[in-house]
């Protein structure tokens, strides 16, 4: 059975952010009144900067500051679309014929972006390249759903990033317990012997890359492997997806598939970037109930948003809606020293302390504690039976000390 | 479209800090239960004064001295509990009177209440009290409430265990500890099991508040614990010697906390 459902419904209108990634903002390569097709590049900059491609075919009828799940408002171009679906010509190419510099090029043009880092900024020389194939769970499942549709996809999108990186092996960790995506993966990477799986225990969230490579080589090592440790790339599933596209379809990155909770058919899909949240639930069968909180990524580190109307970009994988009964925000209680925040604190911080160190405004003691090491993963916060919010109390000392 | 905005995480777990003291006072029901069938009305007598008083001084306190809520997070109960079981079954009710409103108002309100007291509130009652009153608390041949099969204290002990209440690496290295030293200097060490012991190895030792918060801190305070009771118990009485230990313990905790920090994962 497929597990991502691509929402075909032409949506009446797209925005297009011109910045979906850390960095300057993209200047506009259309003006209004120009007609667009299908990834057609519409957006780009100095180097550096990531272009931005039409999703959807039709008119460009604006051009200005539109509201974005990630930042404040962000300059989009704003489109029409005119249903005929028409698309640029993609040029295809054979991976295993190009040259490092052409496929880190191609990569580039196609806007390839993974938690708002340009891709091709990351493909440095590497021995080892490993994709993060675990999901934020209990919501959040485009990893997985990915590599259950699209395994040989998958498996060449690794290989364009082992050859963009110069890597002899590439693994790819999946959550131990999901002996279905294993098995899908090692049948997919059958015939390559330097592509490996890897079933992990732990859940690893976004923005904890270290931690994953570090739990696979150190996997590797106790196997007896000779690797060192000094390079790895990693990355993830839904980049290597876009590695293929951007490669063997010569595809931009225009779609993203996004795990869709908390509504009348909680499913992943496949959206067009550009398409608001609202479209994405009425395709979903739309609210439970009236809304009151909705979320955008995984429910440990996503952006709640103000409106429905922002659009799906690059790097949204996740929508979760909460209502009235999960929403409600619990009495925040003393700290009672528990440790469970410093159990499960993946950096080995004392996420109390930090707290309470911001708390009282003594950042010196915050840098003291390494603040900066913290990796705002949320997991303190989850699990703090006073329900202090210690991420969002590091997140402010951070900015003080910035 | 009235949605609301807040940071994330969007989901916390359903442990609450009323959810944790509830679960020790459900730990110690069987102890309590068998400590009342050995002991009788005495038991239930000095276990009601000392819990009522707890709570009296601790809402009295908040409401009036501090014109603040009344707590309601139960804690107090589980410091008049505490504090009931480590008394003998002959002692004058005034006794746990007093030292459950001294626990509360010296031992946790003096330092700024739940949360921010050093010592076991429980512990200091009983320490002042032992003072104070040594001819009461010290009434050799008569037995304290906490007097009662071990057993029963453990069935208590797994269930905090379980569900992840305590610290675990406490009562490990606490009970290592004392076989450890125990058996060097060559003692049988069967006589130490006795219910005081288990008491404070699972439910004095592993109050959250006035433990090591870092994970190797946490041994450390075990295996200090540990060497203090058989040291104290070589020379007195074993069931002083495990709340004294844990109070010395208890002084050194922030100490210990500070020179046990983790080196971060990643140097930011
Ligand atoms: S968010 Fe909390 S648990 Fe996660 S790294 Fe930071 S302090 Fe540690
Ligand atoms: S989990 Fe919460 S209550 Fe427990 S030590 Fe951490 S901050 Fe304090």
């Amino acid at each position: 059975m497929r597990q991502i459902e691509p929402i075909t419904k032409i949506p009446e209108k797209v925005i297009i952010p011109l910045q979906q990634h850390v960095g300057a903002e993209n200047t506009p390569l259309v003006s209004v009144g120009d007609v667009v097709k299908i990834g057609q590049k519409i957006g780009d900059g100095e180097s550096g900067i990531l272009p931005v491609h039409s999703s959807a075919s039709g008119k460009v009828t604006a051009i200005s500051e539109c509201p974005h799940p990630f930042y404040e408002n962000v300059l989009s171009i704003i489109i029409e679309p005119d249903g005929k679906d028409a698309y640029i010509e993609f040029k295809a190419e054979d991976y295993s014929q190009l040259e490092r510099e052409q496929i880190i090029g191609i990569i580039k043009e196609a806007g390839v972006v993974e938690s708002g880092i340009p891709v091709h900024t990351k493909l440095s020389p590497s021995d080892v390249v490993i994709l993060n194939g675990m999901d934020e769970a209990p919501y959040m499942t485009s990893n997985r759903a990915l590599m259950l549709d699209f395994p040989s996809e998958i498996i060449d999108g690794l290989k364009i990033l082992m050859k963009a990186t110069g890597a002899s092996r590439g693994f790819i960790g999946i959550d131990a317990s999901d002996s279905e995506a294993i098995n899908t993966m090692n049948k997919a990477a059958v015939d390559d012997l330097n592509i490996e799986t890897v079933p992990l225990k732990t859940t690893y969230v976004r923005g904890m890359e270290e931690f994953f490579a570090k739990a696979v080589v150190k996997r590797e090592i106790s196997r007896g492997h000779r690797i060192s440790n000094a390079s790895t790339m990693t990355s993830t599933i839904g980049t290597a997806r876009a590695a293929y596209d951007a490669v063997c379809m010569g595809k931009p990155l225009i779609e993203t598939v996004v795990s869709v909770w908390g509504v009348k058919k909680s499913q992943n899909v496949q959206a067009k970037i550009g398409t608001s949240l609202r479209n994405v639930i009425e395709h979903c069968g739309g609210y439970k109930g009236k809304p009151k909180k909705i979320v955008v990524n995984g429910p440990m580190t996503g952006m709640a948003q103000y409106t429905d109307e922002v659009p799906v970009i690059k790097d949204v994988h996740g929508i979760l809606v909460q209502y009235e009964e999960d929403a409600t925000m619990a009495e925040i209680q003393p700290c009672i020293n528990c440790a469970k925040c410093v159990d499960v604190c993946p950096a080995n911080l004392l996420p109390n302390m930090l707290a309470a160190f911001a708390n009282k405004g003594r950042f010196d003691m915050c840098k003291r504690y390494n603040i900066s090491a913290c990796v705002e993963c949320g997991k303190c916060a989850y699990v703090c039976p006073s329900k202090i919010p210690i991420v969002q109390l590091i997140k402010c000392a951070k900015e003080w000390i910035k | 479209m009235s949605i609301i905005v807040s940071a994330p995480p969007h989901i916390k777990k359903d442990t609450c800090t009323k959810k944790m003291v509830c679960g020790v006072i459900i730990a110690l029901l069987p102890a309590l239960a068998v400590s009342l069938y050995l002991f009788g009305l005495p038991a239930m007598a000095i276990i009601l004064t000392s819990v009522l008083a707890a709570v009296c001084a601790e809402g009295a306190i908040q409401k009036f001295i501090l014109k603040k809520a009344i707590p309601t997070d139960g804690s107090a109960i589980v410091t008049g509990l505490l504090l009931a079981l480590l008394l003998h079954v002959n002692v004058p009710l005034w006794i746990p009177l007093i030292g459950a409103v001294v626990a509360i108002a010296i031992g946790k309100q003096a330092f700024g209440g739940y949360g921010s007291n050093i010592f076991n509130p429980a512990l200091v009652g009983w320490a002042v009290l032992t003072m104070a009153w040594p001819s009461h608390m010290a009434s050799a041949g008569v037995a304290r409430l906490v007097d009662i099969p071990p057993f029963v204290l453990l069935v208590g002990a797994a269930f905090l265990l379980y569900m992840g209440y305590i610290k675990w690496q406490i009562p490990a290295s606490y009970l290592i500890g004392v076989v450890f030293l125990s058996a060097l200097l060559t003692r049988d060490g069967s006589y130490i099991f006795i219910g005081a012991f288990i008491l404070g190895v699972f439910f004095m030792a592993t109050d959250p508040i006035t433990t090591p918060l870092t994970k190797k801190g946490r041994f450390i305070f075990g295996i200090g614990c540990g060497i203090l009771t058989v040291i104290y118990g070589y020379y007195g009485d074993y069931a002083e010697g495990v709340c004294y230990s844990i109070l010395l313990m208890n002084s050194v905790t922030p100490l210990i906390d500070r020179f046990m920090k983790a080196k971060p994962f990643v140097e930011g």
